[in-house]
C-alpha cells in the first residue's frame, strides 16, 4: 500500500467512484450528443429559414446548458476527486501517463464553455453564419473531449501493448503515452460512446420537447428529427459494443460468465437496449405523434438503465485490477507480489506499518526487529491478550483485511460483505481460501502477504463470518468429520455473542 | 483533538515518518518540474480570479440585494447576472492546477486528501446547490433593482437560493483551506490526524484541522485577497461596462471598491503575517524576501487608490462623524486609465501571491518528498506535451475569435429589450411575445446576410 486507505463502511470506497461515474455519464454523453444535435439542427433551421423551429432549439439549448455546463462539469470533477481518494495508486499511474491527454481535454472544455454560453446568450444577436459556426465549434470540441477521455478509460480496461512498457517501479515508461492511448479498446469504445451520446441526446430531446413544447407540429418535428440521431446512435453503439466485447481481454469476458450478478446486469443491458431501439423505431421514427410525456419519460428511464448498466459492467469486468494488468484493486502492482509475500504486507504499507507500530506500543507488545515488522514475532502472538479485552491477532488481522480486501468487500453488511460470503466457514477453510485467493475467484488478486499474516487474517475473519443457519436438514452426515467443525463454529458463535 | 496541534510543535524526524518518500527514487515526471509548476501556477492564477469573485462576491451581492442602499442593490443586480459565467469559468480553470498538483506531488496530495476524504468529497456535493442556487437567484431577479423588494416579499425561493449558494460557497472555501493546510502540514501533522481517525490503520476520512491557526490564517488570507479582487472587478465593471448606470452609482461603486481594497490590505496582511508565523520550514533568504515582498504588494492597490482618488484625508474627528463604514473621504472620479492601473495592480498582487504560494508549497512538501520535490527524476513526454501546447494555442485562437464576435455583438449592437439580460426570466417561456420578436430579429439578420447560403453550411 503506497497510500493511506480510506475506509468507507457498507459501500467500499471504489463503489463511490462507480456511483458518481454513472451519474456523470448520463449528463456527459448528452453534452456530446446534444451538442451535435443542436449544431446540425441550428444550421438546418437557418438554412430552411424555420423561425419556429429555431425557437424550439433555443429553449432546448437553455435546458442543455443548465444541465451540461453545470452538472456535467461538477460531476466530472467529482470523478477526479473520488478516484484520487479511492484509488490513489492507479490515479498516480494514470496521471503520470496521461496528464497531457487530460490537459488537452481541458482546453476543449474551455472552448465548450465559451461556445455554449455564446451560442445561447447571444441567440438572435449573432448572424446566422457565426451562430452556426459557434454551435459547430461546441459540437466538435465536445466530441474531441469524448475521444480523449475514452482513450484513458479504455486503457483501464485493456492497456494492450503498453504493458510491455511497464518499468520495474510498476509505473509505465513515460514514452508509452501514444501506445497506451491507442489501446485495443480505444476505437470500439469511442464508437460505442459516440453512438451512446447520440441516443442519449434523442432521449433528452423527447423528454424536453414533449414536456415543454405546446405547438404539436413543432414538437413532432423535434421528436422526428432526434429519432434519426437515435437510429444512427443505436447502430454505432451496437458496432462499438460488439467490437469491444470481441477485443476484450479473456478474463474480462470470463467475468460475464462467472459472476451471477454481472450476468443479470448484462441481461438487463441487452434486453433494455433492444426495447429502447424498438421504441425509438415505433415512436420518433414512424409515429412521432405517439411520443407523449409519459412515453418520453419511460424511454428516458430505460436509457438511464442501459447507460448505467453498461457503465457498471465496464467498471466490474476489470476485477481484480483497477488498471488491467497494471494495478490491482488493492493498490498493489503485480510485480510487487513476491516482495510482499516475502517481506510482508503490513511492513510495506503506510497505514499498516503505522498501525502495527502504534498498536504494539500501546499494548506493550514486541513486534518489530530493527524497526521492521518481524514475521516470527507475529506468528508467536497470543490469540488473546492476557488482560482479556483485546485480541491482538484479530486486531492486526483486521488491518490486513482493511488494506487487502476492503476495496472489494465490506465486513458484515453491505457490498460483497465477507461475513455472509463465509457463512459457516471453518478457520482452516478461511486460511486455505486466503492462500489461494486468485484461484478461489479469479476476480481476486493473489494473496500478497506472509504465512504469518495469512493466519492473522484468518483469525480476524473468524470474528466476522456469519453463523451457519440452524435447522437445515442436510440428511445424514458422516459423524466423524462434520461435528468437529460445527462444534468449533458454535464455540465462536458463543464468543461473538459474549462480545 | 490535541490542543498542541495548534502550533504543531511535536515533530517527527523525517527518517522515521512513514509518509516520507525519497524524491529522487520516484517514478519520473512526464515534464520538467518547472513546466509543471508553470502550468500549475498559471492555472491557479486564472482560477483564483473567478474563485475570489464568487467566494466573497456572492455573499455580498445577496446581502446588499436585501440590506443595501439603492446602489448596493444595483451592484447586487449587476453582479448576480455575471455570477453563472464566473462559476462556470472558475470551476474549469480549477481543473488545471488540480491536474498538475497530482503530477507534481501525488504522495502528498492523495494522502492529505484521504485524511479529510469526506469533507473533501463534500465539496462536490456543495458545488451543486451552490451553482444551481446562483442560477435560481439570478433568474429570480428582475430587470430593475427596485424589483429586489418585490423579490424579497414575493420571491422568497430565489432569495433563499441565493443565501444557500453563498453559504455553500463559504463552506467550500473553508474545506479548501483545510485541504491545503493539511497538504502542506506534512507528515507529523498527518500522523496526529491519522491517529485520531483510523480503524485498523485505514482512515475514516473525517479529519479536519479546524483548531489550527495555520488553517484559519490561511483562510482569512484568501478572504482578504478575495475582497481585493472583487474591488478590482467592481472598478472594471463600473468604469467600462456600466455606462447605463447613474453617476451616483459610479460614485458609490468607487467608494465600495476602495473599501474592498482597504479590506484586502488590512485582513490579508494581518492573516498573512500570522500564517507566516505558523510555518516551520526553512525558506532561505531569497524565500523570505519573496514572502515579504508578497505582503508589501498587498498595499499597492490601496496606495494607488490614495493617489488617484482621495483628494484629502479626513481627520479622525471627521471619520468618526461620517462613520468609517462609508469611507467618506473627499474623492474624485478615477478615469479609465487609472482604473486599468488599479486592476493591473490587483493582478500583480495575485501573481505575487501565486508565486509565493508555489515556492512555499515546494518547501513545505519537502517534509514528504525528502530531497525536495524538484529533485524528482524527469522523463519528458515531448510528443504529448506538443499535443497539449498545440491544442492550447488552437483553443486560445478559437476562444479569442468567439470573444471577438461576442464583443462585437455586445458592444456594437446594444439591444434595448430584455434580450440583453444574461439570464432573463422571460426566456423561460418561449411563447411570449418577446421571444417571437427575437426570433423575427434573427431571421432578419439571416436574410440580410447574403453570404450565407446552404452551400456554406457544414452539414
Ligand atoms: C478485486 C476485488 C477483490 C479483492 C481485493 C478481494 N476479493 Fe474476495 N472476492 C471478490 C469477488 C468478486 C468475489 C466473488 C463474490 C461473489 O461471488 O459474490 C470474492 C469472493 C470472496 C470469497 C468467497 C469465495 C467463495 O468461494 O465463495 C471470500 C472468502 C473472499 N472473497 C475473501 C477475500 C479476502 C479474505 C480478501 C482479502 C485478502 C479478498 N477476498 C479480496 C473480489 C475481491
Amino acid at each position: 500500500m503506497h497510500y493511506l486507505w480510506w475506509y468507507v463502511p457498507q459501500l467500499t470506497a471504489p463503489m463511490l467512484i462507480a456511483t458518481i461515474a454513472v451519474i456523470h455519464i448520463l449528463v456527459s454523453h448528452y453534452a456530446v450528443g446534444g451538442g451535435i444535435f443542436l449544431a446540425s439542427q441550428i444550421s438546418r433551421a437557418y438554412r430552411e429559414e424555420d423561425a419556429e423551429y429555431l425557437g424550439y432549439l433555443r429553449s432546448h439549448t437553455k435546458f442543455f446548458i443548465l444541465l451540461t455546463v453545470v452538472f456535467g462539469a461538477i460531476t466530472g470533477v467529482g470523478i477526479w476527486w473520488t478516484i484520487g481518494l479511492a484509488s490513489p495508486l492507479a490515479t498516480e499511474v494514470l496521471i503520470k501517463t496521461f496528464v497531457f491527454g487530460w490537459a488537452t481535454e481541458w482546453v476543449f472544455f474551455i472552448v465548450e464553455i465559451v461556445s455554449a454560453f455564446a451560442m445561447y446568450y447571444l441567440w438572435g444577436r449573432l448572424d446566422a453564419r457565426t451562430h452556426t459556426r459557434i454551435a459547430w465549434i461546441y459540437a466538435i470540441a465536445a466530441w474531441i473531449s469524448l475521444v480523449l477521455i475514452t482513450g484513458i478509460t479504455a486503457f483501464m480496461l485493456d492497456p494492450g501493448w503498453a504493458v510491455s512498457r511497464i518499468e520495474s517501479s510498476g509505473f509505465l515508461n513515460n514514452n508509452a503515452f501514444w501506445i497506451a492511448f491507442f489501446n485495443p479498446q480505444f476505437l470500439p469504445q469511442t464508437i460505442a460512446r459516440t453512438g451512446g451520446a447520440l441516443m442519449v441526446a434523442c432521449l433528452y430531446v423527447l423528454a424536453h420537447a414533449t414536456l415543454t413544447e405546446k405547438n404539436s407540429a413543432l414538437r413532432e418535428k423535434a421528436v422526428f428529427r432526434s429519432g434519426r440521431f437515435a437510429v444512427i446512435g443505436a447502430i454505432l453503439t451496437f458496432i462499438g459494443c460488439v467490437a469491444s466485447l470481441l477485443l476484450m481481454p479473456s478474463s474480462a469476458r470470463h467475468v460475464f460468465e462467472a459472476a451471477a450478478p454481472l450476468t443479470v446486469i448484462t441481461g438487463v443491458f441487452v434486453a433494455m437496449s433492444i426495447i429502447l431501439v424498438l421504441l425509438v423505431f415505433l415512436g420518433p421514427v414512424f409515429r412521432p405523434k405517439w411520443v407523449t410525456p409519459p412515453t418520453a419519460i419511460a424511454m428516458a428511464l430505460i436509457g438511464v438503465i442501459v447507460l448505467s448498466s453498461g457503465e457498471f459492467i465496464r467498471e466490474a469486468v476489470r476485477k481484480p485490477y483497477i488498471i488491467y494488468n497494471v494495478v490491482f484493486s488493492n493498490q498493489v502492482f503485480p510485480n510487487e507480489v513476491v516482495k510482499l509475500q516475502t517481506e510482508g504486507y503490513l511492513e510495506n504499507g503506510i497505514g499498516t506499518k503505522q498501525f502495527v507500530t502504534s498498536y504494539a506500543e500501546k499494548n506493550g507488545l514486541d513486534l518489530l526487529t530493527d524497526g521492521r515488522i518481524d514475521s516470527a514475532k507475529l506468528k508467536a502472538l497470543p490469540a488473546d491478550d492476557p488482560s482479556g479485552d483485546t485480541a491482538p491477532r484479530a486486531a492486526i488481522g483486521e488491518s490486513i483485511f482493511m488494506h487487502h480486501c476492503n476495496d472489494c468487500h465490506v465486513k458484515n453488511l453491505g457490498y460483497s460483505a465477507i461475513g455472509p460470503l463465509t457463512t459457516g466457514w471453518s478457520h482452516d477453510k478461511l486460511l486455505e481460501t486466503i492462500h489461494t485467493l486468485h484461484e478461489t475467484k479469479f476476480t481476486m488478486p493473489p494473496w500478497c502477504g506472509t504465512d504469518a499474516e495469512a493466519e492473522l487474517l484468518a483469525d480476524y475473519l473468524v470474528t466476522i463470518r456469519s453463523v451457519a443457519p440452524e435447522g437445515m436438514n442436510r440428511g445424514e452426515t458422516n459423524a466423524n468429520v462434520v461435528p468437529v467443525k460445527n462444534a468449533e463454529i458454535n464455540v465462536n458463535a458463543e464468543k461473538e455473542v459474549a462480545q | 483533538m490535541n490542543p498542541l496541534n495548534l502550533l504543531w510543535t511535536t515533530r517527527f524526524s523525517l527518517a522515521t515518518s512513514p509518509f516520507a518518500v525519497d524524491a529522487t527514487s520516484q517514478p519520473p515526471l512526464p515534464a520538467p518540474f518547472w513546466f509543471i509548476q508553470f502550468f500549475k501556477g498559471l492555472g491557479f492564477f486564472l482560477h483564483q480570479i473567478p474563485m475570489h469573485l464568487w467566494f466573497v462576491g456572492t455573499l455580498l451581492a445577496v446581502a446588499l440585494g436585501v440590506y443595501g442602499c439603492t446602489h448596493g442593490k444595483t451592484f447586487s443586480h449587476r453582479f448576480a447576472r455575471q455570477l453563472p459565467f464566473l462559476i462556470a469559468l472558475g470551476i474549469n480553470f480549477g481543473i488545471v492546477p488540480l491536474l498538475f498538483i497530482q503530477v507534481a506531488y501525488p504522495k502528498a496530495f492523495y494522502n492529505a486528501t484521504i485524511l479529510i476524504a469526506w469533507p473533501w468529497l463534500f465539496v462536490i456535493a456543495l458545488l451543486i446547490p451552490a451553482y444551481y442556487g446562483v442560477y435560481l437567484y439570478t433568474t429570480g431577479k428582475k430587470q430593475t433593482p427596485q424589483a429586489c423588494e418585490y423579490l424579497l416579499c414575493q420571491w422568497k425561493i430565489p432569495l433563499a437560493a441565493g443565501w444557500v449558494a453563498a453559504g455553500c460557497l463559504t463552506l467550500i472555501s473553508l474545506i479548501f483551506a483545510t485541504g491545503f493546510s493539511v497538504l502542506v502540514a506534512g507528515s507529523d501533522q498527518w500522523h496526529h490526524l491519522w491517529e485520531a481517525t483510523n480503524v485498523a490503520g485505514a482512515v475514516t476520512g473525517i479529519s479536519l484541522n479546524l483548531f489550527s491557526l495555520a488553517f484559519w490564517s490561511r483562510w482569512l488570507l484568501t478572504v482578504g485577497l478575495a475582497l481585493g479582487t472583487l474591488g478590482a472587478w467592481v472598478t472594471l465593471d463600473s468604469c467600462f461596462f456600466a455606462d447605463s448606470e447613474s453617476d451616483a452609482y459610479h460614485d458609490w461603486s468607487q467608494r465600495f471598491a476602495l473599501l474592498l481594497a482597504v479590506g484586502q490590505a488590512c485582513i490579508a496582511t494581518l492573516a498573512g503575517a500570522i500564517y507566516v508565523w505558523t510555518w516551520h520550514v526553512s525558506l532561505g533568504g531569497l524565500g523570505w524576501t519573496i514572502m515579504l515582498i508578497g505582503l508589501a504588494m498587498l498595499w499597492i492597490p490601496l496606495s494607488l487608490w490614495a493617489k488617484f482618488a482621495i483628494t484629502r484625508w479626513n481627520t479622525v474627528r471627521e471619520n468618526l462623524r461620517n462613520g468609517v463604514r462609508y469611507l467618506n473621504f473627499p474623492m474624485q472620479k478615477v478615469g479609465k486609465s487609472q482604473a486599468i492601473a488599479l486592476i493591473v495592480s490587483q493582478l500583480i498582487v495575485l501573481l505575487s501571491h501565486t508565486i509565493a504560494r508555489q515556492l512555499l508549497q515546494n518547501a513545505q512538501i519537502e517534509n514528504v518528498y525528502t530531497g525536495g520535490v524538484g529533485s524528482q527524476p524527469v522523463d519528458p513526454q515531448w510528443s504529448a506535451i506538443a499535443l497539449f501546447l498545440v491544442s492550447f494555442v488552437g483553443g486560445t485562437v478559437a476562444i479569442v475569435w468567439m470573444l471577438y464576435k461576442i464583443l462585437l455583438v455586445t458592444l456594437l449592437q446594444p439591444v434595448e429589450t430584455n434580450a440583453e439580460t444574461i439570464v432573463d426570466s422571460s426566456t423561460l417561456d418561449d411563447d411570449t411575445e418577446q421571444s417571437k420578436t427575437i426570433e423575427n430579429a434573427e431571421m432578419t439578420t439571416y436574410t440580410e446576410d447574403e453570404n450565407i447560403g446552404p452551400k456554406n453550411d457544414s452539414n
